[in-house]
């Protein structure tokens, strides 16, 4: 039931009905209304003026192009400001600027701690970045730089807030210019320690390599076909050497088996076919007749002294023919010669003496080495020194090819066990010179950045980077930067207004009772009989008009204490309305 | 006094069967300027019908009682007045009054609302002498607020006897009636006890002091001044005796709620509809 009485009440409100409550809650919206207006009045009068000093400042762009010196300082403008921004706004710093100017100071004249100073004084600092929109060069789309930011401190002195900007610029730009030679400077040390740095590694790579190539002598992998080939050709040849040894081994069989068939020397045929007998033969029967026959006669038997002189000139030509073998067995034979005289004669015979005397010289020449080689016959039979020579020639053939083999043999296996080893070879071959074509290209690269870096830090030290240029100085303000006096009147008002409206709708809401013959119908369902007004009797006027008397009399002494007061602690009145007209028509 | 206005009040009475009149002992006859002391004694709807069985014991006179206009001004009794604009209010509930009660043949009017101060006393004062100055009407206000009876306050009135009396005291109605130097009102004040008067209300002597009334006034109108209908159940009882109740509503005190217990309260009563006093 409440609801739909409520509902019909809502819907049959009009205007003369809200008229009708504010006028029967008059009081209930003038009061709270007239309290906020006050304090807002208050608030825009007495509120002290801050003023601001801002200066300029303008980004600008380096003079030489990009393109032939890319500024080691890439990073928006913005970020720049704001890094710096932080840099000069320390507590430290601020607290240096404070005390210069003596700011925030106490009634007492002390300063306050150190961060509570920082704290208000950066409340105080205002950086505004100005930006306009651009077509960025590189990429060609349209995209916001930063062109310029302002740079502003407020205090409630004009003088101190032209002071402390102007002390705040040269700090910005100060720092700025050693930021920026100082960065420059450290981007072009690093840089060199890198590339130093890279240098060494390039090296030890390098001796790595070559540590490897020495290793590796003759398995890296450009010699991989070469080894292949190398090794099929000395299979090749091994087996063709087997081949041709065998052959030989063949012939020189042959060979022997001729050569046994013949002496070395050859006897000579007369021409009725006869043999004669070489040098060589005939002087060892010469030898050996001579031998027996001295042990018969005497040394100068006319036998002997002929056999000496054939002996003689044959040796003359021939040479010595006995060997050791032929020295022994004449000695041996002699020995037995001896032994059978002593058996028959005595020792003192003639013949055993001279027996004995042979036998001495020929253990001498023995000892003395005077005998021909067993080997070194002089072979004059030319068909034996024919198939001789052959024969010789064929064995050291042989000979040297089966050195040879054994050395081919050898050479295949280092090969195959090379080849075997080469992919692993490879593997390690290659990585090592991908990391060194790596080094070497990061070390060229940053050759060119070195290049670079060092311009950069020419540019900047020359002064022809991005620079900030001071197109604005802070200028004394002369008029307030808030607070916006009208806009708080204004707003206060208007405030106020809404605050009494919303109490008044407030209470309004909160009364349950019935106002109105409108609301009484919607509760009924009919219209009332009829509507009595309050009917005032003496009282009822009388009381009305003391409270109005009243009211009248408390807002002339309010008014009148508030003026005394204005007066005497805040300002004479005469300044407030020197103050009033200026602020309301100056802010 | 005017011998000849006498004789012709005298045949008036006569004529209106009036059984007698002498001033009553004790009453506040003033100087009354232009006020007759006709005594208004009960008019019968037959002339002849109380002709017939007067009281043989009491002689009965209606009590005048001159009003004091200061008090009547301090205590917003307006409806007399002819020059102020503000009892145009009352003379329009009058009119509308009137035209149900006709229009339904309707004598009785109880008035009440949901709390004491929404001045239903003061209505009913102000309707009833209101309702007087219609010629063709006369009107008997009873006060039945039994514990707190203000009707006679209202009009700055003494009263030694009351309605309770009739009840307790077997006290006979015309002693009880004042007329309040308006024409044709009569009022049956209330005397304050300070006894529990819920029983009374319920008592078969009321029932028969309000039988009585209703059919020996039947030709006058007859508003009740009942209590308010949230502080007990006396005003209940009354309701359904009544040909019609009015409900007094407070402009900026009465809550909605009030008024729906109100009218829940009165549904067996036969509501005719609301008065908005107070309005501001």
């Amino acid at each position: 039931m409440n609801t739909t009485a409520i509902e019909i009440e809502e819907n049959t409100k009009s205007f003369e009905d809200y008229a009708k409550v504010l006028k029967r809650r008059l009081p209930e919206f003038f009061i709270p209304f007239a309290a906020i207006a006050i304090v807002v009045i208050l608030a825009a009068l007495l509120w002290p003026a801050t003023y601001e000093s801002t200066a300029t400042i303008l980004i600008q762009e380096q003079e030489i192009p990009r393109e032939f010196v890319q500024s080691t300082l890439t990073g928006f403008a913005a970020q720049q400001v704001q890094v710096i921004r932080q840099r000069i706004l320390t507590v430290e710093s601020i607290n240096k600027i404070a005390d210069k100017f003596s700011l925030y100071r106490l009634n007492d004249g002390n300063k306050p701690p150190d961060t509570e100073v920082a704290l208000r004084f950066r409340q105080n600092v205002s950086v505004d970045l100005v930006s306009a929109d651009v077509i960025d060069p590189r990429s060609g789309r349209p995209t916001e730089a930063t062109i310029a930011f302002k740079l502003g401190y407020q205090s409630v002195d004009p003088n101190i807030s032209q002071r402390v900007a102007n002390e705040l610029v040269t700090l910005f730009l100060d720092e700025n210019q050693r930021l920026r030679t100082k960065r420059a400077a450290n981007t072009t040390n690093f840089l060199d320690a890198e590339s130093t740095a890279l240098n060494q590694e390039l090296i030890d790579l390098e001796g790595q390599l070559a540590r490897f190539k020495e290793a590796n002598e003759g398995n890296l992998p450009e010699l991989y076909q070469f080894n292949l080939s190398t090794l099929e050709r000395n299979s090749r040849e091994v087996t063709d050497i087997g081949v041709r040894i065998k052959e030989l081994a063949k012939r020189e069989t042959e060979l022997s088996a001729q050569i046994s068939q013949l002496s070395p020397t050859a006897a000579v045929l007369l021409p009725n076919g006869e043999a004669v007998l070489g040098d060589v033969d005939r002087l060892k029967i010469l030898r050996s007749e001579f031998r027996s026959k001295s042990s018969i006669y005497r040394s100068n038997h006319p036998d002997l002294v002929r056999l000496n002189r054939e002996i003689a000139e044959l040796e003359a030509s021939a040479g010595v023919v006995e060997t050791q073998k032929d020295l022994l067995r004449e000695i041996a034979t002699l020995e037995g010669r001896r032994t059978d005289l002593a058996r028959k004669f005595a020792t003192s015979n003639p013949r055993i003496a001279s027996t004995t005397s042979q036998i001495e010289v020929l253990k001498s020449r023995i000892a003395g080495g005077d005998f021909a080689d067993s080997e070194t016959r002089i072979a004059d039979n030319p068909a034996y020194v024919f198939i001789d020579t052959q024969l010789m020639a064929n064995v050291s053939e042989r000979k040297v090819l089966e050195q040879k083999q054994k050395d081919l043999q050898q050479r295949i296996e280092t090969l195959e066990r090379q080849i075997s080893r080469a992919p692993e070879v490879e593997k390690q071959y290659q990585a090592l010179v991908r990391q060194l074509t790596g080094k070497e290209v990061e070390y060229s690269g940053l050759i060119a950045k070195q290049g670079e870096a060092e311009r950069s830090e020419n540019l900047e030290q020359e002064q022809r980077g991005e620079q900030y240029l001071l197109i604005e100085p802070p200028a004394l303000p002369f008029r307030p930067s808030s607070p916006n006096r009208k806009a708080i009147v204004v707003l206060g008002l208007l405030f106020a207004f809404a605050f009494g409206i919303g109490f008044v709708a407030l209470r309004e809401m909160l009364d349950a009772s019935i106002h109105g013959d409108k609301e009484l119908t919607a509760v009924v369902g009919v219209l009332p009989f009829a509507v009595i007004p309050y009917i005032e009797n003496g009282e009822d006027v009388a009381r009305r008009a003391a409270i109005y008397r009243k009211g009248l009399v408390i807002v002339a002494i309010g008014s009148v204490a508030l003026l005394l007061l204005v007066h005497v602690y805040i300002r004479p009145l005469d300044v407030v309305w020197s103050m009033l007209i200026n602020r309301l028509t100056g802010s | 006094m005017n011998r000849f206005e006498d004789a012709i009040a005298r045949a008036r009475a006569e004529r209106e069967g009036r059984i007698g009149q002498t001033p009553n002992l004790g009453s506040t006859t003033q100087h009354d300027e232009g006020k007759n002391p006709r005594a208004e004694a009960q008019p019968r709807e037959a002339p002849g019908e109380l002709d017939a069985i007067p009281n043989p014991v009491h002689y009965t006179i209606t009590r005048q009682v001159k009003l004091n206009p200061e008090s009547l001004d301090r205590n917003r009794v307006i409806a007399g007045k002819h020059d102020d604009a503000r009892v145009e209010a009352y003379r329009h509930l009058r009119t509308q009054v009137l035209q149900t009660l006709n229009k339904n043949n309707w004598s009785s009017l109880a008035i009440t609302s949901p709390h004491e101060t929404a001045g239903k006393t003061l209505t009913a004062v102000n309707l009833a002498i209101s309702l007087s100055h219609e010629v063709n009407q006369t009107v008997l206000l009873v006060d039945l607020d039994l514990r707190k009876p203000s009707v006679h306050e209202t009009l700055g009135i003494e009263v030694q006897k009351g309605l309770i009396d009739c009840i307790e005291s077997d006290e006979p109605i015309e002693n009880v009636l004042i007329n309040p130097g308006v024409q044709r009102l009569v009022l049956l004040p209330g005397r304050a006890t300070g006894e529990d008067s819920s029983e009374l209300l319920t008592s078969p002597a009321m029932m028969n002091l309000l039988s009585e009334i209703g059919s020996r006034y039947r030709s006058r109108i007859i508003i009740f001044d009942l209590p308010s209908l949230l502080r007990n159940d006396d005003a209940l009882v009354f309701t359904p005796q009544a040909d019609a109740t009015l409900l007094v509503v407070e402009d900026g005190a009465d809550t909605i709620d009030d008024v729906e217990k109100s009218m829940h309260l009165l549904s067996n009563a036969n509501m005719i509809g609301t008065i908005l006093n107070k309005a501001r």
